[in-house]
């Protein structure tokens, strides 16, 4: 069974020919969400979203419609969208495609963000000539780029989010000569997935740093 | 090693492009829209604020409106603006997405993905996007996938003709690789007058599209 997911705007029109085409659809996914300052926008994207929510009733297909509290926090979207994704295929389920046409910008680079990182195809529908336009995605398979040690290193500061870890810590929790923990520590600064500032009260000591983007790339999952 | 900051850009799209001035580090700024958003009020603003700096800024226009020719535009530009034309020294490129149509917008974000540039989405607060540095989704292939990869085209061929095209040592070695191409999606199989073709996909094209990116000629 497969699930179609989609951004949601003003235009119904732009998510439901997606659904129409993918076969064996039983569950569908939309994220929407209006401008709080904009009383017209929150009215559009509710008429939008009924339209759809009709179509999948009638055919029998369920629908999750996720309101995004904040529509233009493209982390916060990113991070919903990826624990969504994972869920769905943890419990064995395929995602046929990913609709990126509607909702506000911010939603729409975070879903194909996300796209790009679990490998999900992606559809685009042209703004101009409406033409569905299926993007050519290649997963982004950043574990396999990363070595083991590489992942052990971001994997103990995932677990230890918001503590400080010096080099000489972070040697020790992952049993390995401080040395050898900089060599791979230098290469995950140069791939930008990690930062070193330097200790608050004794200036020889570095803490090694997440960079926030890490937590996107690794997922809450 | 010079800071360029490649900012997507259509008409009202000045708090995004502001907002990346003031929190992304950069000696040269460019500005990128399509259509005729080079002749919006908000970019003459950027350009007053930045020749108030003592600096120009470049403004490139994308004529395309086809999704993948506006991401090879797109990858060129950055490819070009990687490197000093006239110290042959390499820049430091960062991308602001957050501007420009969804169009331009999405075709940023891939050529960031396709070239492993630095990139941020700048609307309201900075948000880094998790793309590693100079690492590219072709990274993961090993060498002999590569060149399997550069010598498979979209129409369909038997296996005698990939072989005859690769060379690669074996022919089981080659059907191991073509193996490991198709577990990666990049190759599409049918089965003809009981003989196997193998043609790419569409993202083995856009792999192999990365692959030429990254080694010219």
């Amino acid at each position: 069974m497969v699930a179609v997911f989609g951004t949601l705007g003003f235009r119904p029109k732009s998510l439901i020919p997606t659904i129409r085409s993918t076969a064996d659809v039983d569950e569908v996914v939309v994220y929407c969400g209006s401008d709080k300052a904009d009383p017209g926008s929150a009215k559009k994207v509710a008429e939008a979203r009924r339209s759809v929510v009709e179509y999948c009733r009638n055919l029998r297909i369920a629908i999750e419609v996720v309101d995004l509290e904040d529509p233009f926090d493209f982390r916060s979207i990113a991070l919903r969208i990826r624990a969504d994704v994972r869920k769905r295929k943890q419990a064995g389920k395929d995602i046929g495609v990913f609709n990126i046409a509607g909702g506000t910008r911010p939603t729409s680079s975070a879903a194909l963000l996300v796209c790009m990182l679990e490998g999900i195809p992606t559809v685009y529908v042209h703004d101009v000539t409406y033409q569905e336009i299926r993007l050519p995605l290649l997963r982004m398979e950043y574990s396999q780029v990363l070595s083991g040690m590489e992942r052990t290193i971001l994997g103990i500061l995932v677990n230890n989010k918001g503590g400080d870890l010096t080099e000489v810590e972070l040697a020790k929790l992952v049993g390995k000569h401080k040395a050898t923990v900089n060599h791979h520590l230098r290469n995950l600064v140069k791939k930008g997935a990690v930062r070193l500032e330097r200790h608050p009260k004794d200036s020889r000591k570095k803490i090694v740093r997440l960079e926030e983007s890490t937590e996107l790339l690794l997922g809450e999952a | 090693m010079m800071r360029v900051l490649v900012s997507a850009y259509e008409d009202g799209d000045l708090e995004k492009v502001l907002l990346a001035m003031r929190s992304l580090p950069y000696d040269q700024l460019v500005i990128v829209g399509q259509g005729n958003s080079a002749e919006s009020k908000g970019l003459e603003t950027i350009k007053e604020l930045e020749e108030m700096a003592g600096h120009m800024v470049i403004v490139e226009t994308l004529a395309d409106t086809e999704f993948l020719p506006l991401v090879d535009a797109f990858t060129e530009l950055i490819s070009t603006y990687s490197t000093d034309a006239r110290t042959r020294t390499r820049n430091r490129v960062t991308l602001n997405i957050s501007g420009g149509s969804r169009l331009l917008g999405a075709a940023s974000l891939f050529a960031a993905f396709r070239l492993g540039v630095e990139a941020y989405h700048c609307d309201g607060t900075v948000t880094k996007l998790p793309i590693m540095k100079d690492v590219r989704p072709t990274s993961v292939f090993t060498e002999a996938q590569t060149k399997l990869l550069c010598s498979l085209c979209q129409d369909w061929l038997t296996l005698d003709e990939i072989v005859a095209r690769a060379k690669p040592p074996s022919r089981q070695a080659g059907e191991r690789v073509l193996r490991e191409l198709r577990k990666y999606g990049l190759l599409r199989a049918k089965v003809e007058g009981g003989r196997i073709l193998l043609a790419l996909s569409d993202a083995g094209a856009e792999a192999q599209r990365i692959v030429h990116i990254a080694e010219p000629g």
